[in-house]
């Protein structure tokens, strides 16, 4: 009795898994519902954390990944099941937990005061916290290295970068030395220099303090720096362990596939019963068969196809979580790429619909874009890729004529910007989907159509058969009738496409389209922009913060801080960051803490990526060696390769060599 | 033109329908709001809380507290002493104090009476109120008492010269106070409804990111401005007849004089251009929260500005002048003029000629700023 409710009870304390590890959460059959039990959060949710470990919970929105955390930090009342943070019950004394834990709530510093400035942030969380004198001027220091933001002390809150801000979020978070961190989307829509150091504070925290860190996310690519992963769908976790284990388990086998257009490659893939998902990747469909016996190319050559192109490649978590929602949902699959519905005859070729020489937003003494100069190309997908912050949307809001440009000129399908009256004439030419789906979300799906069927001055007759054909083409008939906020954000996002095609636009622009959806209605969404782009000539200007979706467009232009620091294709860019920066050396080793402390001391810049210790080497051969024979002289059984460059990492360096290394 | 307009004002409409909250709101405005005030805002003295202080004991003074009664006062307590009586007042026990003087009898007979009334003077009005009817009162019990004296009155009397003011009270005979209250509600009810209907409709766009996918169809701005007026002048105008012939007329029998068919076409205009406002308000708001801030604080001056409770004429100058720019001063004016008094055109044109120039003001300056906005 006395030990219960002494509240600094021992981190870990009495909690221990089959193993006999150490445990700092158990969570047994967690139950959630908002709305007097009508909205379903969590859905009966069992896992357990290691001390010491970063546990990820990965998902798309409304998983319910935010309500366990909230659960956990015991700020949200739970329905039904047990959640224990080091041996404490938190659903029967969520105040005993509070020392404990340092909860970082969504949203980029949120719990930050932007008129106060970067030192009485800090003080303030201290002051609340009551953190002793000599332990904060340590803990603090040592943080402000770590995120460099020590120069901008002075700085309030609210003038500081998305980046910056949720720096000093995690250490305000931190300043208490918790032993246990919940962290809640840390690093969506942060710059990739940013994730960086975020990430460097976790692994120190871990590996040098025993911190352990549960924290969610929405990009597959950072879950794989996690030690362990429950996939999250549906209130549900469908799947869960270490990330390697999770790709090596997956059953069926991930091929890439090419040699004919998309669009009927597609459709053949399609038609397979064996097949468990396919999606198309810019010129190739990546296919996901359950059984993996079946000779690809020689079906296809049967199917017609001349010359297939088919090859193995390796499978990464996202294709584990489709897999997954795939087995579970029993799949609702079917493109059904209507295209009829979607897209008229394709029309003729029009000479680049969009081209900008040195377009440039300021707004005071912020420029949100910097003199972007860069030339679309028709029936191409153009993405925009970078941080919340980097200027996307603005870049777009005056291509569509929403923002007036302070500087340069930009010319979009034939229409010079600047000229008199060119705003207006270009609104019947272009479609947009902004931001969040901005849909009347009080309205029926239908009657969202019918204002902008409306609004776009469609004729009458047409208006039916054009509003039909795409409720139709998207799959989203059945919903007609249905209030639109009660869809789920991926149908809510078609709708959206729906609206922004329905005046049948030769040129598109999708600002962030792909935002917190689930990587099922993800892929399915790319497949439709390729075949609008494929078959129906339109051209595609599509933003996005997931370095994972490069993968897509034709070509990329990489975004930071206003400026574009690089366009070309996503093969391209890697190539190049590559050939100027040198390869990824990479370390697979089973006691990869230990490996990790010694190679970080001889090399900096490693990164622990779950159990791999990668960093970029301009030198690989040499590098490589030299790990060999440290970790062979330590007694560590390791396996180093050389890797090629991720997106993400070829943003990385072209964001430093744009002389901008701070974030 | 017409098919986007229309297509806006549809969506408007739908989005109406099914938003509950408002439609209750909106019912509750024409019908328990005015109620309320008709029933409650009194601007008639009844039962006003008295204590008594009597150290006369006398037949004088005992005629007089007996002349304190229903409806317009009440007796709540009889005092023993001075501090027992502040003690009364400060504790809102009674909200006038009656104190006779020991002399009363005495000097009363010598033709010098007095008594002392000690009024609350936080309710400003009430008390003015009360203090001219204890005015009257004595009055009344003075020329009693000469009546005594020189012997029953008429012949007597009537060979005095005296003045006698007989009021008529024009338009509202019994003053009662439901027929102003209630109108003046309904007029109140008109003016906040189309202002902050209006506005929560373009915010809402701003809100939910909306305005934005409108911005880059061919909708003009205002189209979309006018796609927000609409709905707002059609609402009321179902509504309102709720609250002017169930409630003004109704349950409190006010006589409608005028025509209200005139009323209601002036009241076109003047939605409209109190949805304006809404809309000025709305273009420079950047979320609901700020922009309801930003009504309430515009809301009430005008409000007081309207001369609904004071009339212009009896302001400061600056005041008077400051009246103008308020279009509730007008609509106000306009519908006592009509509605009570019976008045035409002929006779409230220039009200009209106000609420119409304050609309155009209003959607110019809304349009304009909505512009520079988009750069």
């Amino acid at each position: 009795m006395t030990q219960a409710t002494f509240p600094d009870a021992p981190a870990g304390d009495g909690m221990r898994n089959a193993e006999g590890q150490q445990l700092i959460i158990r969570v047994t059959d967690l139950r959630k519902r908002y709305q007097r039990g009508r909205v379903p959060a969590v859905e009966g949710v069992s896992f357990e954390v290691r001390k010491g470990r970063v546990y990820g919970l990965i998902g798309p929105d409304g998983a319910g990944k935010t309500s366990i955390l909230q659960i956990l930090a015991g700020v949200l009342s739970a329905d039904s099941g047990a959640a224990h943070l080091a041996g404490i019950d938190v659903l029967a004394r969520p105040e005993a937990v509070k020392p404990l834990i340092g909860y970082m709530p969504q949203g980029l510093g949120l719990n930050l005061y932007d008129t106060l400035s970067v030192e009485e942030n800090i003080e303030f969380f201290r002051a609340l916290r009551q953190v002793p004198e000599r332990r904060f001027r340590e803990n603090r220091d040592r943080l402000l290295a770590m995120t460099r933001l020590a120069p901008f002390l002075a700085r309030p809150a609210g003038k500081l970068s998305g980046g910056m801000r949720q720096k000093l979020a995690l250490i305000c978070t931190l300043i208490h030395l918790p032993d246990l961190l919940l962290l809640d989307e840390p690093t969506t829509g942060v710059d990739p220099i940013s994730r960086r150091d975020f990430w460097t504070i976790i692994q120190d925290l871990v590996t040098n303090r025993g911190v352990s860190v549960l924290l969610t996310t929405s990009y597959m690519d950072e879950a794989e720096r996690c030690n362990f992963v429950g996939l999250m769908a549906d209130g549900e976790i469908i799947a869960a362990g270490a990330p390697d284990k999770l790709i090596a388990e997956m059953p069926g086998r991930l091929q890439l596939v090419g040699g004919a257009l998309p669009q009927s490659l597609i459709r053949i893939l399609e038609q397979w019963p064996e097949t468990e998902s396919v999606a198309l990747f810019g010129e190739q469909a990546h296919l996901l068969l359950a059984d993996d016996s079946i000779d690809v190319a020689a079906r296809l050559q049967q199917a017609g196809v001349a010359q297939p192109v088919v090859r193995d490649i390796p499978a990464g978590l996202e294709d584990v979580f489709v897999h997954h929602v795939m087995r579970k949902r029993a799949a609702a699959r079917a493109l059904g790429a209507d295209l009829a519905g979607l897209v008229a005859d394709p029309p003729p070729m029009q000479d680049s619909p969009i081209r900008t020489e040195g377009i440039t937003c300021r707004f005071g003494d912020f420029t949100a874009v910097d003199a972007v100069s860069l030339e679309v190309h028709p029936g191409e997908i153009l993405g925009l890729l970078g941080p919340n912050g980097a200027g996307k949307t603005t870049l777009i809001k005056m291509l569509c004529g929403l923002q007036k440009p302070s500087a340069g000129r930009a010319q979009v399908a034939g229409l010079d910007l600047g000229a008199r009256g060119a705003r207006r004439a270009l609104r019947g030419r272009i479609g947009y989907m902004s931001q969040r789906f901005s849909l009347y979300r009080d309205l029926k799906v239908a009657a969202n159509l019918d204002l902008y069927a409306g609004l776009y001055g469609l004729p009458a007759e047409m208006r039916r058969q054009r509003i039909e054909g795409l409720l139709a083409g998207l799959g989203l008939a059945q919903y007609a009738e249905r209030r639109t906020v009660s869809l789920p954000l991926g149908l809510r996002q078609r709708l959206a496409l729906a609206c922004a095609l329905l005046h049948e636009p030769r040129l598109l622009f999708l600002d962030e389209p792909t935002s917190g959806v689930d990587p099922v209605a993800r892929r399915q969404f790319w497949d439709w922009v390729h075949l609008l782009a494929q078959e129906g000539g339109i051209t595609v200007l599509v933003s996005t913060h997931y370095m994972d979706e490069a993968e897509h467009c034709n070509r990329l232009g990489l975004m930071h801080q206003g400026r574009l620091v690089a366009l070309g294709a996503p093969a391209e860019l890697k190539a190049a960051a590559e050939g100027q920066g040198g390869p990824m050396v990479a370390v697979q080793a089973h006691d990869f803490a230990e490996a990790y402390q010694r190679l970080h001391a001889r090399f900096p810049d490693a990164m622990l990526y779950g159990r791999r210790i990668q960093w970029q080497s301009p030198e690989p051969e040499p590098d490589i060696e030299i790990t060999r024979a440290m970790l062979a002289e330590a007694g560590i059984e390791a396996r180093v390769s050389r890797q090629g460059l991720t997106m993400e990492e070829a943003f990385v360096h072209f964001v430093e060599q744009a002389g901008n290394g701070r974030a | 033109m017409w098919g986007r307009l229309g297509s806006m004002v549809r969506k408007e409409f739908r989005q109406l329908a099914g938003d509950w909250p408002i439609l209750f709101i909106l019912v509750w405005g024409f019908s328990g709001a005015i109620f309320i005030a008709g029933r409650a805002i009194s601007m008639d003295l009844n039962n006003y809380p008295v204590a008594v202080l009597d150290y006369s004991h006398s037949q004088e003074s005992r005629e007089l507290i007996a002349r304190l009664r229903p409806p317009n006062f009440k007796i709540v307590s009889l005092l023993a002493s001075d501090a027992e009586l502040l003690g009364t007042l400060d504790e809102g026990g009674a909200s006038l104090a009656v104190i006779i003087p020991p002399t009363f009898q005495r000097d009363v007979q010598q033709g010098r009476g007095r008594f002392q009334v000690i009024s609350d003077g936080t309710q400003s009005q009430m008390a003015t109120l009360a203090g001219g009817y204890i005015t009257r009162l004595a009055g009344e019990y003075a020329v009693e008492l000469l009546e005594r004296r020189i012997g029953p009155a008429g012949r007597t009397l009537a060979r005095l010269p005296q003045v006698d003011a007989r009021v008529r009270m024009e338009y509202n005979p019994n003053i009662t106070s439901a027929w102003f209250s209630s109108m003046l509600e309904m007029l109140n009810m008109i003016t906040m409804i189309s202002m902050l209907l209006t506005a929560a409709a373009m915010v809402r766009e701003k809100e939910q990111g909306t305005l934005e996918q409108i911005l880059v169809s061919p909708l003009r701005p205002a189209e979309l401005f006018a796609a927000k007026i609409i709905p707002t002048v059609v609402v009321i105008l179902a509504l309102s007849p709720l609250g002017l012939f169930g409630i003004v007329q109704g349950v409190f029998h006010t006589p409608l004089r005028g025509s209200v068919l005139f009323f209601y076409a002036v009241s076109v205009l003047y939605i409209a251009s109190v949805a304006s406002l809404g809309l000025a308000i709305a273009v420079i708001a950047r979320n609901l929260a700020q922009a309801m801030m930003m009504l309430f604080l515009i809301l009430f001056p005008m409000l007081f500005l309207s001369g609904a409770t004071t009339p212009p004429e009896s302001m400061a100058p600056w005041m008077r002048y400051a009246t103008l720019i308020s279009p509730m001063r007008y609509y106000i004016d306009f519908g006592y003029q009509v509605l009570f008094k019976g008045n035409g055109l002929a006779y409230v044109w220039h009200d009209v000629l106000g609420i119409g120039l304050m609309g155009a003001l209003m959607f110019g300056f809304s349009v304009w700023r909505f512009r520079k906005m988009l750069g």
